[in-house]
């Protein structure tokens, strides 16, 4: 029979075994895997100045790395001003091409150049973690030497299209790109930038075995046609997904208006209730995917966001009260990026509109083209309800990167799923 | 016989007039020339004056210091008529025979008699009273805060202020060249382009709450707009100035010429022209006011394809 005290020292022993076991295993990932990681940096031809840096890690024996989209985006945007050096522990730099990439989970395949490659290389793990189990970041930031972050497997994200992996280490965003290795030294995802303190997010196993199994090689003039193709392949599962199933309404104010779309979108409230000295009530409801795709430092694409506000007032007349509708109606919410470069101007048309649960509202619709990426468009939505003389519903949508056919199978449901109660 | 002296302004507008039945006379700065003139740079016995049996006109200078001009020319005698400009010192005189044809009598413009009924001060308060009007509604319904007197007043004041610049301006210098100052004609022309370009502006908004043509809607209140201040412009200048219609057309077209150009001439230069905000404006008023038939859901998503052909061919342009 063992008492307490017995107790007690046999459970303390187990833990200083399990926490030196893991203190080992920390030092062995610094003494084994820093071969295998590699600080990634864009280099601009002209100026020989470092425009991005990241990390990334090697996954056979003949120089394939694997790194974040972000991290290489300079490059695969403009192949011809910018070049990729890669960086070893011991300093020794050699050059790198593009081999592929997923510009939708932030990926990136290059392959490093030079005779003296490592015989080390960071095997991919066949499948996840279990729950709760310990993973390590490793990486690169800011010149400062590798660096181990360890964190607790949490599972994927859950309600996530993109299946983000949660990880509780602070990741920074010199780490990007590099690896997430399990308790067996295996790579099981990749670091991407950082979501804030000890709440970050890796990309999964099956998207980086996914790329890797892609098994080809892009040509540099393609690199901008490939862009488009992997958005208009995910903006068409999105919609397709959104558009799936009938949305669940919920009341807002006189009306019903839809509830989160999907459970991969999040919606939020509030309102302004409680203050006295308003003219108006104005509660409102904004729902939105949780992520953008990043395409370079002014860009950003992939964006779903509805806002529903409705106002009623007795404050003030029908008169005044459309004004502040109409002045409402002209704040503008999203725009994910903006230049003449990559986009031509917003083009609109504005109409009174009945839709089938007889609706009246006047509305208008604006696109943008993607001048770079074929078939693609941002489209904003903007629509307040004329029926009641003292209370409207003002409805709005912005979908960025989206084609034509998206539009055409989505605004009819989003206008349609408006009713009064 | 009798001649006729008149003195000129710098732009010929008759100063005073005096008449002499002699058949010679002297001009010059002596009080005991027939005509005395109260220049300095005139001598005492400066010009002298002949009518010959022909009724010609002969004039003399009288060994002057600073001389003679008949039409900016230098002369020591000269025949004038009533075309010529005589310079004497610093005053020009126009010296003709008082039996001379006169000017053919001008028809009364009807648009005289339009603008002489227009100028009641009936009209001046009745058109003040409306602006002021149109100014509080505008202030009022234009805003959803609260409602407060202070700056509506703020909001009036500064209205009449501007009311009041442009026709101060045209009288003033309609005094300054011997013309009376027609304020309340002034005014009025004022304050009915202030009024009617108000009204317009609320047509426009119903235009544009009910029918998507927002180009064709905006070009018409910019025409109506400037059309509106072109004409207030030129009738002030017509009450204000004795001027021929060629020179009072001239000076409309160069102000508002330069105005245009000062407005579209920075767009065309501009390269980096490009509006990053969609003009999602989508002009909603109150619902009263709705006239045309709502689209389909349907309809209105298929219109809106035309949207990304646009998008495509603009961006290709660009």
């Amino acid at each position: 029979m063992l008492g307490l005290k017995q107790y007690c020292i046999f459970f303390s022993l187990i833990l200083c075994v399990s926490t030196s076991h893991a203190a080992d295993f920390a030092e062995n990932l610094y003494t084994g895997y820093k071969e295998v990681l590699y600080q990634i940096k864009i280099i601009d031809n002209e100026s020989g100045q470092k425009s991005t840096i990241g990390s990334g890690f090697i996954i056979n024996g003949q120089g394939l790395a694997v790194t974040n989209y972000h991290v290489v985006s300079d490059f695969i945007l403009y192949p011809d001003k910018n070049r990729i050096e890669v960086e070893d522990i011991d300093g020794k730099v050699s050059q790198a091409s593009l081999v592929n990439f997923d510009v939708i989970n932030d990926l990136a395949l290059i392959q490093i150049q030079g005779d003296a490659l490592r015989s080390k290389y960071l095997p991919i793990a066949t499948q996840l973690p279990t729950q709760g189990s310990t993973i390590y970041s490793l990486g690169n930031p800011h010149d400062l030497g590798m660096i181990v972050v360890p964190g607790t497997y949490n599972g994927l994200k859950q309600n996530s299209f993109y299946q983000k992996i949660h990880f509780t280490g602070s990741v920074n965003s010199g780490m990007s790109g590099g690896p997430v290795v399990n308790e067996s030294g295996e790579a099981m995802g990749v670091n991407v930038a950082t979501a804030g303190n000890q709440l970050g997010f890796l990309v999964p196993l099956n998207k980086l075995k996914a790329l890797i199994n892609k098994n080809k090689t892009i040509e540099i003039g393609d690199y901008k046609k490939t862009i488009a193709e992997q958005l208009q392949q995910n903006q068409r599962q999105l919609i397709a997904q959104l558009t799936a199933v009938q949305w669940p309404k919920t009341p807002l104010g006189m009306a019903d208006v839809p509830d989160a779309m999907a459970d991969f979108i999040t919606c939020w409230g509030g309102s302004n209730a409680d203050d006295k000295e308003a003219q108006y009530l104005a509660v409102r409801k904004s729902c939105s995917l949780d992520q953008t795709i990043y395409i370079s430092r002014r860009m950003q694409t992939g964006r779903v966001a509805a806002n529903f506000e409705w106002y009623s007032s007795d404050k003030l007349n029908g008169f005044r009260f459309y004004n502040m509708i109409d002045k409402q109606m002209r704040m503008m919410t999203y725009q994910d990026g903006s230049s003449k470069e990559d986009f031509s101007e917003y083009q609109c048309q504005r109409d009174v509109i009945e839709n089938v649960n007889n609706v009246k509202f006047k509305s208008a619709i604006c696109v943008k083209n993607y001048k770079e990426f074929v078939g693609l468009f941002d489209v904003l939505f903007v629509s307040a309800t004329l029926d009641k003389s003292n209370a409207s519903l003002v409805s709005r949508f912005y979908l960025s990167g989206i084609s034509q056919a998206s539009y055409k199978a989505f605004t009819p449901v989003f206008m349609d799923a408006i009713s009064w109660q | 016989m009798a001649v006729v002296i008149e003195l000129l302004s710098r732009n010929n507008q008759v100063l005073s007039h005096q008449v002499l039945s002699l058949s010679s006379a002297t001009l010059g700065r002596a009080f005991s020339c027939d005509k005395h003139i109260d220049d300095p740079y005139v001598c005492a016995q400066h010009l002298n004056i002949s009518i010959d049996e022909l009724g010609a006109i002969n004039i003399q200078d009288n060994d002057s210091v600073n001389g003679v001009r008949v039409n900016d020319k230098v002369v020591s005698e000269a025949q004038v008529n009533a075309d010529d400009i005589i310079t004497v010192g610093r005053s020009r005189f126009r010296i003709f025979a008082a039996d001379s044809s006169l000017a053919p009598t001008k028809k009364l413009n009807p648009m005289e008699e339009y603008i002489d009924r227009f100028a009641k001060r009936r009209f001046f308060f009745g058109l003040l009273i409306a602006l002021t009007i149109l100014t509080t509604v505008d202030s009022y319904f234009g805003t959803f805060s609260k409602f407060e007197v202070s700056s509506l007043i703020a909001s009036i004041g500064g209205m009449l202020l501007v009311v009041c610049i442009v026709p101060f301006i045209f009288g003033l210098l309609s005094i300054l060249n011997k013309k009376d100052a027609r304020l309340i004609t002034q005014f009025n022309l004022v304050l009915v382009s202030l009024v009617s370009v108000f009204l317009f502006s609320y047509l426009i908004k119903f235009l544009l709450f009910n029918f998507d043509k927002t180009n064709l809607i905006v070009s018409v209140e910019t025409l109506f707009t400037w059309g509106c201040s072109i004409v207030v412009f030129w009738l002030a200048l017509y009450v204000a100035f004795h001027q021929s219609n060629r020179k009072r057309n001239a000076i409309v077209f160069a102000v508002f010429g330069a105005l245009a150009c000062a407005k579209l001439l920075p767009g065309f230069f501009d390269e980096n022209n490009y509006i990053e905000n969609p003009n999602a404006n989508a002009f909603i008023i109150s619902p009263i006011f709705l006239i045309s038939k709502p689209e389909s859901t349907q309809d209105f998503v298929s219109s809106g394809e035309a949207l990304f052909v646009k998008a495509k061919q603009e961006s290709d342009d660009l």
